[in-house]
């Protein structure tokens, strides 16, 4: 007997749809409701419809892509659209990188960020983050004042994206929650390590400057960032210590025995 | 081999009409690729209650009279709240302090960044990808609480456990390469270069112990991949390791509960490795 459909039969079932049939297959697969290449039955459906979509001709992909496009454009239009699935599509949004759908995300933000909407405006700003285009800090920062408390970790990585300094002079603004405080920590910790040596440290060094005025539990955290664990908060972090550790003790396999080489005052000094 | 008691007795329960209507969606789906496998599960079901297992055939005779498409009655009729966690909770005699669940980094990510933790996908995935493997001591107090009030999983949480000890994480001894898990726990679909995020934790809601159930196809639902255990009394089912199983792993212990957040996650968090 055989259990369930191979990705590529999944995919010839697909590529027989024509455009109209592909948009109906594509939202009710995100509704669940089509069988996908799934890892478990409690994934994201997006996920089987990223599985499947290598496996599409070419000309069905591109029916994907304008299917997707118009269930955006369908799903932003409508006040009663379900979370789960505006989550899966603007993930695939992401995953196929369909730019040009980043301006009526952002308009639509706006509209909700103004009603101070929780359920689909942080969904809306993740997308828009994670398009990866920089969006202006304007647009940022009317987010944070909208409701500091629900879209301000989203902002200040949105901040993050372009010009540090602007995401870290609004450190002392943000409410003081516990969440938002660890998911900030986080954030700076990953913009840190994006950073080459030499910018890092500034980038420390202007963080150790807002920290006396930034709500307690934010301000906490950051203290123990910069005082060690921030230096080499990642595994990639250590990997590049480790290979730098190889490279100066020739015949060394030896990984360090201190996870702390350098005192990271040094770095932020 | 013929049809579970359960089966037999939920099928003669119903009126005529629905039974009639059950049975032959039943058979049209029989040799159907991804539905013979479901009807064969319906038909051997043994840990669902009678009551129980003749109420999810009437709602599903009941949505077929109504028109509904089979497939989307048989998953409406399984995700009745009142069909979800009706296997036995497991008695503390049997109940493991310690489960896990396999997921895609992918997922875990996903449901980090959409459980309110104010982080973005990609920041989830990178965070998963920097502190998967790492000791406790190295995992900052921040990305632990981050951790902890992600979920372990959504709707229904399948989890396994370690048989020979209890207290034990799972995946601790040998189970870590991706292609091990995949096939031991009876996973579906990874593409080649996906990892897994392996989380063994006490499945504790506020502090509490969260009950475990024996998993059913009501749980199952239209997922191909359940096996039905055919023992009714067992207080837990098993997984159906994916041939072509070349290192004759066996069947791991597998449970069902209620979506909680991560409070009981142990550290490391485990990422799979590819060889």
């Amino acid at each position: 007997m055989q259990t369930h459909l191979s990705v590529t039969e999944l995919a010839q079932q697909v590529d027989a749809l024509d455009l109209l049939a592909t948009t109906a297959w594509l939202k009710s697969a995100l509704s669940g409701r089509a069988p996908l290449p799934l890892l478990t039955p409690d994934e994201f459906p997006y996920l089987g419809v990223t599985r499947i979509e290598p496996h599409l001709d070419k000309a069905t992909r591109r029916d994907l892509e304008t299917a997707c496009r118009t269930l955006v454009r369908d799903a932003l239009g409508s006040s009663q659209v379900d979370s789960e699935y505006l989550f899966s599509l603007l993930r695939l949004v992401v995953c196929w990188t369909l730019d040009d759908v980043a301006p009526a995300l952002m308009a639509k933000a706006r509209e909700l960020a103004s009603a101070k909407e929780t359920e689909r405006c942080p969904l809306l700003l993740m997308a828009i983050l994670d398009l990866k285009i920089a969006q202006p800090e304007s647009f940022w920062r009317e987010m944070l004042h909208a409701s500091a408390v629900d879209y301000a970790g989203l902002a200040v990585q949105g901040l993050l994206l372009g010009r540090w300094p602007a995401a870290i002079e609004v450190l002392p603004q943000l409410p003081n929650m516990q969440r938002l405080a660890d998911a900030v920590t986080i954030v700076v910790g990953q913009r840190a390590d994006s950073l080459a040596a030499t910018d890092r440290a500034e980038f420390c060094r202007a963080v150790r400057r807002v920290v006396p005025s930034c709500p307690s539990l934010l301000a906490d955290n950051l203290r123990e960032w910069l005082d060690g664990v921030g230096a080499f908060s990642s595994n990639r972090e250590l990997d590049r210590l480790r290979a730098a550790l190889k490279i100066a003790v020739p015949g060394s396999s030896q990984s360090p025995a201190c996870s702390r080489l350098v005192p990271p005052s040094n770095l932020a000094a | 081999m013929a049809p579970s008691v359960s089966y037999t007795a939920a099928v003669k329960a119903m009126s005529t009409e629905l039974r009639l209507r059950v049975v032959h969606q039943l058979t049209v789906w029989r040799n159907a690729p991804q539905w013979g496998q479901i009807v064969d599960n319906i038909e051997k079901e043994t840990a669902l209650p009678s009551a129980d297992f003749g109420s999810l055939l009437r709602v599903f005779g009941e949505y077929l009279a109504q028109n509904k498409p089979p497939e989307v009655a048989w998953q409406a009729a399984c995700q009745r709240p009142e069909h979800q966690f009706c296997g036995a909770v497991l008695p503390l005699s049997d109940r493991p302090e310690v489960v896990g669940r396999a997921l895609s980094i992918a997922q875990y990510a996903d449901q980090m960044s959409s459980a309110g933790t104010h982080l973005n996908v990609q920041a989830a995935r990178k965070l998963i990808r920097d502190y998967g493997n790492r000791n406790p001591s190295q995992v900052p107090a921040w990305v632990q609480r981050t951790l902890r009030v992600t979920p372990v999983g959504r709707h229904v949480v399948w989890a396994t456990f370690d048989e020979s000890n209890r207290q034990r994480d799972p995946f601790g001894r040998l189970l870590t390469r991706t292609a091990d898990v995949v096939t031991a726990l009876g996973l579906g679909h990874l593409a080649a270069e996906e990892s897994l995020v392996l989380l063994a934790y006490r499945p504790l809601r506020d502090s509490k112990p969260e009950p475990l159930h024996r998993p059913t196809i009501a749980e199952a639902a239209s997922w191909p991949l359940y096996r039905p255990h055919s023992v009714a009394e067992h207080p837990y089912g098993y997984t159906l390791p994916l041939p072509p199983n070349a290192g004759q792993l066996p069947p791991q212990p597998e449970v069902v509960h209620r979506p909680i957040l991560g409070e009981g996650l142990l550290f490391p968090f485990r990422l799979s490795t590819q060889v």
